[in-house]
């Protein structure tokens, strides 16, 4: 120790600073002071918007969030790299602080983003599904087999599938379902106009109203019976001497909607006909049978055959009866009563009286009006 | 002659402390790799957070690298256990996207399968309906209804081959949910007939 002394007093103090700060240096530079607590809270902040969703329902308030935490990390990084003697953090606690405030402002965004979404969505599924209800309501009603098409399945199950999506948060697969599933709907609603555009056609109506007028005129005239049948309110009105006597509902085959053209159709014929036989046993109850085909109805048949509307191995069929059986049913094209309203028919009229058949008698029809306010209303 | 000697050794002290540490390049490649190869595995879409929580990971140690590297006595140790927890984080990540994808496909491929078995049965049960005056027409309905989901079926295994299994799932589930409620209306329609 006694020939330290002397060496170091021979080396000058200089040199022992410089190696002291040397010394000191790394020892000072290992011991960060701890970050503001702000930092961490940030960070923290950032996971949990993320968690919730925030960059999906609102991606661009949440980039402008992302943009200023990026720049607060770049400042920390600035900072933290200066000398520990030089690092100042209080103004990155107070960036910091401003970027949680920034975040919050982000989330409620994003929430109300996702809320109006959601909403926006949502009724969107429900016009869709009334429309479809409405549609599918008419098709029980009319128990028509056009009113039941593929179409309407598909959409019912977009629809079910759209509801996952939106429960997913997945607005994009949502909005295409959505879409998907109204498409769908339209094309069986304009599938269902289409085929019964004849209960829209003014020119048809006046047609059907002028047979029925003719032949309450007729009966009115000679005093006798008139059965007339609307075709779209199920109902068999009887007349006599132009008055209304009474109206049954009646059941019709799975195709009534449409003019009967061929055996096997199952559609209901229209036009003006006569009971030209009784028949008191039938398999349906009592049974009243018409002149179906008549001479129009030949007529349509052999130009259908013509111009290729159907095969040409087709038959006319025949065999179109008013009978019992009860309403609930299907017929082949028959007109179907229960059976106390058939005997009470039955007992009322004769071989001779016309039948006149038509599709409706009113412009303003359900079948109209409905698939009308289903085109116009979406 | 020996305040020269001093110096040089002081310069010597300064070298050795800063030029020792130098950026874990090596590191900071695979850990990138391996959060790029979760990415690609699809881990923003099946686990969102777990990749979020990742790329803070990576973003952490990068951070701490520029920090480093601004310094005069760079020290890279901390960095480097960043980036080995990231890296570590990330190809457990990529294992359990794997798993979570794997369960969605499973997942889907059974919904597919019931709703085949549903469809199936729904027929069964339909062609087997007594096709009475009171029924007939809500059947024909019914067999219509069953066509049109029907026709969607195909429409899964598609989504399945293409890897969207969540869409396939919520597609099947639908379509399952659609057959069903037909069932239901088939067995109606029969108990109406009894």
């Amino acid at each position: 120790m006694a020939k330290i002394g002397p060496a170091l007093r021979r080396l000058g103090a200089g040199p022992i600073i410089v190696a002291l700060v040397f010394c000191l240096l790394p020892l000072t530079g290992c011991s960060e002071p701890p970050l503001p607590a702000e930092v961490d809270l940030v960070v923290k902040q950032d996971q949990d918007l993320w968690k919730v969703g925030v960059p999906r329902f609102a991606p661009r308030e949440y980039d402008e969030y992302a943009a200023a935490l990026r720049a607060g990390q770049d400042l920390l990084i600035a900072e933290r790299s200066k000398f520990l003697w030089f690092q100042n953090y209080d103004p990155i606690a107070t960036l910091f602080s401003e970027l949680i405030v920034h975040g919050e402002q982000v989330r409620t965004a994003a929430m109300t983003a996702k809320a109006r979404e959601t909403t926006e969505l949502n009724l969107q599924i429900i016009k869709v599904s009334e429309r479809l209800r409405i549609l599918r309501e008419l098709a029980g009603e009319v128990r028509d087999k056009k009113l039941s098409t593929r179409g309407m399945a598909r959409a019912e199950t977009l629809i079910n599938e759209a509801r996952g999506h939106v429960k997913n948060g997945d607005w994009t697969k949502a909005r295409r379902t959505i879409s998907e599933a109204s498409l769908n709907l339209d094309g069986a609603v304009k599938a269902t106009r289409q085929s019964m555009a004849r209960f829209a056609d003014g020119q048809q109506i006046a047609h059907w109203r002028t047979l029925v007028a003719n032949a309450i005129q007729k009966s009115r005239s000679s005093g006798g019976y008139l059965i007339v049948v609307n075709k779209l309110d199920r109902e068999l009105s009887l007349y006599k001497s132009g008055q209304l006597v009474k109206s049954y509902p009646a059941g019709m085959g799975i195709n009534y909607l449409t003019d009967k053209l061929y055996s096997g159709d199952r559609a209901t014929p229209e036009g003006e006909y006569k009971i030209i036989r009784k028949l008191p046993a039938s398999k349906f109850y009592k049974a009243l049978l018409i002149n179906y085909p008549n001479e129009q109805d030949e007529r349509e048949f052999a130009l259908a055959k013509r111009q290729g509307k159907i095969s040409k191995n087709a038959r006319i069929g025949g065999l179109i009866e008013i009978h019992g059986g009860g309403t609930a049913g299907l017929t082949n094209g028959c007109v179907a009563l229960d059976d106390r309203q058939m005997l009470e028919l039955y007992n009322t009229v004769e071989v001779g009286t016309p039948v006149v058949i038509v599709g409706t008698l009113s412009a303003n029809n359900t079948l109209c009006s409905t698939l009308e306010s289903l085109c116009n209303e979406y | 002659m020996k305040r020269i000697l001093v110096v040089l050794a002081s310069l010597a002290l300064v070298a050795s402390l800063t030029a020792c540490a130098k950026a874990p390049t090596e590191e900071i490649n695979a850990t990138k790799a391996a959060v790029d190869a979760a990415v690609a595995e699809g881990a923003q879409q099946y686990t969102p957070e777990d990749y979020k929580m990742v790329a803070d990971g990576l973003a952490a140690a990068n951070a701490e690298i520029k920090v480093q590297e601004e310094k005069f006595f760079k020290n890279f140790d901390k960095a480097k256990q960043m980036l080995a927890k990231a890296k570590a984080d990330a190809e457990a990540l990529k294992g359990k996207v794997a798993q979570r994808k794997e369960e969605l496909k499973q997942a889907a491929i059974a919904t597919l399968a019931q709703a085949t078995t549903a469809l199936a049965e729904a027929k069964d049960l339909l062609a087997k309906a007594p096709k009475g005056k009171g029924s007939k027409a809500d059947i024909e309905a019914m067999q219509t209804d069953l066509a049109g989901v029907e026709a969607m079926l195909p429409e899964v295994q598609p989504m399945i081959d293409g890897g969207d299994f969540i869409g396939a799932n919520e597609k099947a589930n639908a379509i399952l949910a659609r057959i069903t409620a037909v069932t239901d209306e088939v067995k109606a329609a029969i108990e109406k007939t009894k």
